[in-house]
C-alpha cells in the first residue's frame, strides 16, 4: 500500500509535479480554445477550479457505493451537474460574461481533466483529498493557461483584458489569436516546464 | 441478481436526485434569466438605434423607460421596424430594422438604423450571435461597430452592394466602406450578406412607405 498522502503533497502533485496540462496532457481542446483573450481564460479557469472540485469530492463520497460497471455514467452525470448549475449561475448573476462565453462554460462537461481525475483519484481517495486534488489540478491547468493567454492577447492584440498595452508602435501578430498559435505557446510551455522539471530531478 | 437490481436502483436514484436539484435551480433562477435577457435584448436595441452610446451601461428602468418614450415598433410586410425619436417625442432620429442571418457557428441577430434623412447608417448592434469568441466574437467590440455610423448607403453600387468590407489593417476610402476582421474571414463574409441583405430590406419597406 503506498503510504498516506498529506493534503500537501496532493496539492503540489496536481499544480506541478503531475501538472494535468504537461504532464498527464490532458484537456487540452480547451487550452487551444480559450486561450485568445486573458478574460475568456480566467472565468473558463474559475469555472473548471469550481466543477473539478465539487465533483471530485461527489464522486468520492460515492465511491464505496457505486457500482463499478456503471460509475463512468455516474462520473459523467454529477460532471453535468454541476457545469449546468454554473451555467444557471453565470446567466442569472454575470449576464454579460455568460454571454461573451456561451458555448465555453457547457463545454468544461467535456473537459478530459475532470473525468480524468475523478477515476484517477476521487474514486480511491475520501472527500478531502479528493477536494484538494481538484483545486490543485485546476490551479494547475489554471496557471499554464494563462500564462499563454498573456502571450498569445500581448502578441495578437496587444491587450491585455482588453487594456491597450503595447501601443500603437505593436503590430498585431494575428497568427497569435489563431488556433495554431495556441498549438506552439502550448508546444512552449510543456518544453520549459518539462525541462524545469527534470532540472530539479537529477539535482 | 440482488446486485443487478441495486445497480439500476443507485442509478435511477443518483439521476433522480441529480434532476431535482437542477430543475430548483433552474426554476429559482428563471425569472432573473429571463428579465436579463429582456434587459439585453432591449438594450441591444437602444444602442443599435444610436440612442445610447456603446459605452453607456443604463439600468432596466432607464431601458424601459427610453424605450416606451421614444421607440414606436411597426411590422410592415414581415419586417419589424424600429423608429427612434428625440426626447420631444416628435422628431425622427433614426429607423431601424431587425435582421437575422447564418454567422459562421449559428445566427447572428440584431438591428441596423439609418438616419431620418435615409442616406446615412446611424447605429448597429448585435442583439445574439454564437461567432468565436476573441475572432468572429469581435464583431461586438466599439471600433467594429462605431465604423459604421455615418456610411454612406443611400443606393447600392454597380454590384448591388450597399457596404463593401474591406481588410482590418486596410483604409475606408470609400464612403461606404467599412473594415472587416483579419481571422475571421468566414464571420465577416457572413456579415458582409447579412448587413446588406437588411439594408436591402429597410430601403424596401420605406420606399413602399412613401
Amino acid at each position: 500500500m503506498p503510504p498516506a498522502r498529506t493534503a500537501r503533497n496532493v496539492f503540489m502533485d496536481g499544480l506541478w509535479h503531475e501538472n494535468p496540462i504537461f504532464r498527464q496532457v490532458l484537456g487540452i481542446c480547451s487550452t487551444l480554445a480559450v486561450t485568445n483573450l486573458l478574460k475568456n481564460t480566467l472565468v473558463m479557469v474559475a469555472g473548471l477550479i469550481f466543477a473539478a472540485a465539487l465533483s471530485n469530492v461527489t464522486f468520492s463520497a460515492l465511491r464505496t457505493m457505486t457500482p463499478r460497471r456503471i460509475r463512468i455514467m455516474v462520473q459523467v452525470l454529477i460532471i453535468s451537474f454541476y457545469v449546468i448549475i454554473l451555467h444557471l449561475v453565470l446567466q442569472a448573476y454575470l449576464p454579460d460574461i455568460s454571454r461573451d462565453l456561451g458555448p465555453y462554460v457547457g463545454l468544461i462537461i467535456t473537459n478530459c481533466i475532470l473525468m480524468g481525475r475523478l477515476e484517477a483519484f476521487a474514486g480511491s481517495h475520501s472527500p478531502w483529498p479528493s477536494f484538494v486534488d481538484g483545486v490543485a489540478c485546476g490551479m494547475g491547468y489554471g496557471f499554464i493557461l494563462i500564462a499563454i493567454a498573456i502571450a498569445r492577447e500581448l502578441a495578437g492584440f496587444g491587450t491585455l483584458l482588453g487594456i491597450e498595452v503595447m501601443g500603437a508602435w505593436w503590430t498585431r501578430w494575428t497568427l497569435m489569436i489563431m488556433p495554431a498559435g495556441a498549438f506552439f505557446m502550448l508546444g512552449v510551455c510543456v518544453w520549459v516546464c518539462r525541462y524545469l522539471q527534470s532540472g530539479k530531478e537529477s539535482a | 441478481m440482488k446486485n443487478r437490481v441495486f445497480t439500476v436502483v443507485f442509478m435511477i436514484m443518483v439521476t433522480a436526485i441529480a434532476a431535482t436539484l437542477m430543475t430548483g435551480a433552474k426554476v429559482m433562477l428563471q425569472g432573473r434569466i429571463a428579465l436579463n435577457e429582456s434587459l439585453l435584448e432591449h438594450r441591444a436595441r437602444l444602442y443599435g438605434l444610436g440612442l445610447l452610446s456603446h459605452e453607456s451601461q443604463p439600468t432596466a428602468a432607464e431601458v424601459d423607460e427610453i424605450f416606451q418614450q421614444q421607440v414606436k415598433v411597426k411590422k410592415q410586410a414581415d419586417q419589424v421596424l424600429y423608429y427612434a425619436y428625440a426626447e420631444d417625442g416628435e422628431t425622427l432620429l433614426s429607423v431601424g430594422i431587425e435582421f437575422e442571418g447564418p454567422g459562421y457557428w449559428g445566427p447572428i441577430r440584431g438591428i441596423l438604423s439609418m438616419d431620418a434623412s435615409q442616406e446615412d447608417i446611424k447605429a448597429l448592434y448585435f442583439v445574439a450571435h454564437q461567432e468565436t469568441p476573441g475572432l468572429g466574437g469581435r464583431i461586438t467590440e466599439p471600433w467594429f461597430l462605431g465604423q459604421f455610423t455615418g456610411k454612406s448607403v443611400s443606393s447600392p453600387d454597380a454590384e448591388g452592394r450597399y457596404l463593401v468590407f474591406v481588410p482590418e489593417d486596410a483604409e475606408a476610402t470609400e464612403p461606404n466602406q467599412v473594415n472587416a476582421i483579419s481571422g475571421a474571414t468566414r464571420t465577416s463574409d457572413s456579415l458582409k450578406r447579412i448587413l446588406n441583405q437588411a439594408l436591402h430590406d429597410l430601403h424596401d419597406v420605406l420606399n413602399q412607405e412613401s
